[in-house]
């Protein structure tokens, strides 16, 4: 009794959290799952009584929709490779920063981790816009490429898949290199120290004691990269062409453009799941990292 | 040409005063070496800058006949057991005390089998070098790092404060243990350590580290009979230690009032007189020139009994006594006598600072 008690009691510290989960979070997915089993096409608008939707249906006709259209397909590959394509270049750039950072005296570190916090506390699109003014075609890349002769005319940097490449990059580095450093900062420096004085040479010693040891923050900074790039929206809707769609583009589109609301929640609800499969699947591989190459004893 | 050679090291961080100074020592081969002082006198600088993890603002590290003062730690072929013993957390043991094999390119037989060897001479089971780090005791990570830092046959071996962080029992079974592997693999080996029972019981040679310099090096008994001055006598444990305040025909006179016979070989006023608490004796009547004092207090240490006295002017004078000789009450009053062999005069400290308080446990 004592124990069930003690043990009420703890769990009234996750109180908070919990209810602003359900509220937050639980309530609104629940609301989204409901709002893809409506059949499309009410006429109800804003406001009062609900949106675009028929109200007081019961149908998984968006998913059917969704699951025959070439379209939500080509969106849903693009979506992954993005993410995949961004994850990638953001772990390349972040682990070399990341390292570098751990070395640095006391007061650099402090001002080098202020700098890569710093875009992200400024305005998203402040940010994107400033990104338009570099990559456009009179922008100052461009201007560069052609002044030096590199390239004749413009380079398409923006509305192409490349703008959207490097916006997303912009937006999740901080973070990949953030989860990395954090990782990398954990490993005791004298295990290097050690190593070098049986025999390792700088290189030898990061290859087999500092990246094995770094693997597990590794693969957690890869996750909240993907998990990240996967929901890019901003840069493809501002930096991308027509042809740079991502789901969360394409969610937007149908709730506010093909005023289709159970084909956008349709929509929402696949990514959900995607993120769920992703994060679960991960969760293997990332214990077995721990378990080889963890600082603390295995479980 | 001594096993290693340390010309005029001296080395500061940040411009702050040098945490090691201008140290010169030789080791011999096969030497097992301590160095003692208290935390932060620079003695694991010290260790640092010999492997190589530091640079020396000044001065040579020479490995045998190789100058190796600019030469990184992987070609100074020194074994170094760090104070956390820095065991590489993702490895077995065995893979640990391969690992400077490893690097080498040995063949995985050849450095296996030479892993199992270190293995088992540092007494550890087939069964726990598959252990990783983290499921081994204290004592096995300290074994698997010795096992690691000679497998490779170092040239030095280095350790930094090894018995630290073990309790009293294991640190008194290691201690003997790293004894018996340093005979019989006659690496010369250099222990820093803050313990001074450590540093006597363990080193062919002392030196007593103080304020980055080295204070006084010699055999064990050397330094603790004829400490160099007050803070290496502070040091070692000896704490029987009075400011000679008069110097008159043939006494002496210290702590305000107690007269003293004239040590052999003479003193002068401001040097310091150590009183022997093995070599007082004890009377509990009053006795012609012998000092008085009243028991503060009396403490049990096994084979023998360890008695705190306090002096007229205040001060503590500690006296040994067998532990078979008549017990005594606190307050007691008791007469010391001081033969001759009981005193020794020594100068007072480089600096006329005592900072050797912290070496006291």
């Amino acid at each position: 009794m004592s124990n069930l008690a003690s043990r009420a009691r703890h769990w009234i510290w996750a109180a908070p959290a919990v209810v602003l989960l359900l509220i937050l979070l639980i309530w609104p997915a629940a609301q989204l799952v409901r709002l893809s089993l409506y059949s499309g096409g009410g006429q109800s608008g804003f406001g009062i009584g609900g949106g675009f939707y028929k109200p007081g249906t019961w149908t998984t006709g968006a998913y059917q929709a969704l699951l025959e259209d070439r379209y939500f397909w080509e969106i849903l590959g693009f979506t992954m490779w993005l993410g995949a394509v961004v994850t990638a270049i953001c772990v390349v750039l972040a682990y070399p920063t990341a390292y570098w950072i751990t070395r640095l005296s006391k007061r650099w570190k402090i001002a080098v981790l202020a700098a890569v916090i710093v875009p992200k506390l400024s305005n998203l699109l402040v940010t994107i816009y400033g990104l338009k003014l570099i990559l456009g075609d009179h922008g100052s890349i461009n201007d560069f490429l052609q002044w030096s002769g590199m390239t004749s005319a413009p380079i398409a940097l923006q509305n192409s898949t490349t703008g959207v490449v490097i916006g997303k990059t912009i937006l999740v580095l901080p973070y990949t290199i953030l989860f990395l450093w954090i990782g990398l900062q954990r490993i005791d420096r004298t295990l290097v120290a050690s190593a070098r004085g049986l025999g390792a040479s700088p290189w030898t010693a990061f290859m087999r004691v500092t990246f094995p040891l770094s693997l597990p923050a590794l693969a957690t900074a890869a996750l909240v990269s993907l998990i990240w790039a996967l929901g890019a929206f901003i840069s493809p809707y501002l930096l991308g062409g027509p042809e740079q769609i991502t789901l969360a583009v394409d969610i937007q589109r149908q709730f506010f453009e093909n005023l289709n609301w159970p084909r956008g929640a349709a929509e929402g609800v696949a990514m959900l799941v995607t993120l769920a499969i992703l994060v679960a699947t991960y969760s293997w591989p990332h214990r077995w990292l721990l378990r080889h190459y963890g600082m603390e004893a295995p479980k | 040409m001594p096993a290693l050679r340390l010309e005029d090291l001296t080395c500061s961080f940040d411009g702050a005063p040098p945490v090691v100074q201008n140290i010169s020592l030789d080791l011999e081969e096969g030497e097992f070496f301590c160095l003692l002082g208290p935390s932060g006198c620079g003695k694991s600088t010290l260790l640092r800058l010999i492997g190589g993890y530091l640079p020396p603002d000044r001065g040579r590290v020479w490995i045998r006949d190789q100058d190796m003062t600019n030469e990184p730690p992987e070609r100074r072929r020194a074994g170094m057991v760090f104070q956390n013993y820095a065991l590489f957390p993702h490895l077995s043991a065995l893979d640990n005390i391969a690992f400077s094999l490893r690097v080498r390119d040995v063949a995985p037989a050849a450095r296996l089998a030479k892993a199992q060897e270190m293995l088992e001479w540092v007494g550890l089971t087939e069964q726990e070098g598959r252990r990783r780090p983290a499921q081994l005791s204290g004592g096995q990570q300290q074994r698997v790092a010795l096992a690691r830092a000679l497998a490779f046959d170092p040239e030095i071996l280095m350790l930094d404060e090894p018995f630290a962080n073990l309790d009293r029992l294991l640190r008194e079974r290691l201690r003997d243990g790293l004894k018996n592997i340093q005979r019989r693999v006659r690496t010369t080996t250099i222990l820093v350590t803050h313990d001074r029972e450590e540093a006597l019981m363990l080193g062919d040679r002392i030196a007593v580290m103080n304020r980055g310099r080295l204070l006084q090096i010699g055999a064990p008994e050397e330094v603790y009979r004829k400490p160099r001055n007050t803070t290496v006598a502070r040091f070692l444990g000896h704490r029987n230690l009075f400011r000679i305040q008069r110097v008159e025909d043939n006494r002496i006179e210290i702590d305000g009032s107690a007269i003293l016979p004239l040590p052999a070989g003479g003193a002068a006023t401001g040097d310091f007189l150590l009183l022997w608490p093995e070599r007082l004796r004890v009377h509990r009547t009053q006795n012609a020139g012998a000092l008085a004092v009243t028991v503060s207090q009396i403490r049990f240490a096994g084979g023998h009994r360890v008695v705190t006295t306090k002096m007229p002017s205040g001060s503590a004078l500690e006296v040994q006594m067998g532990a078979d000789a008549p017990s005594l009450a606190e307050d007691e009053a008791l007469w010391i006598e001081v033969p001759c062999e009981a005193m020794m005069v020594l100068p007072g400290d480089d600096d006329g600072q005592s900072s050797a308080g912290d070496a006291d446990e």
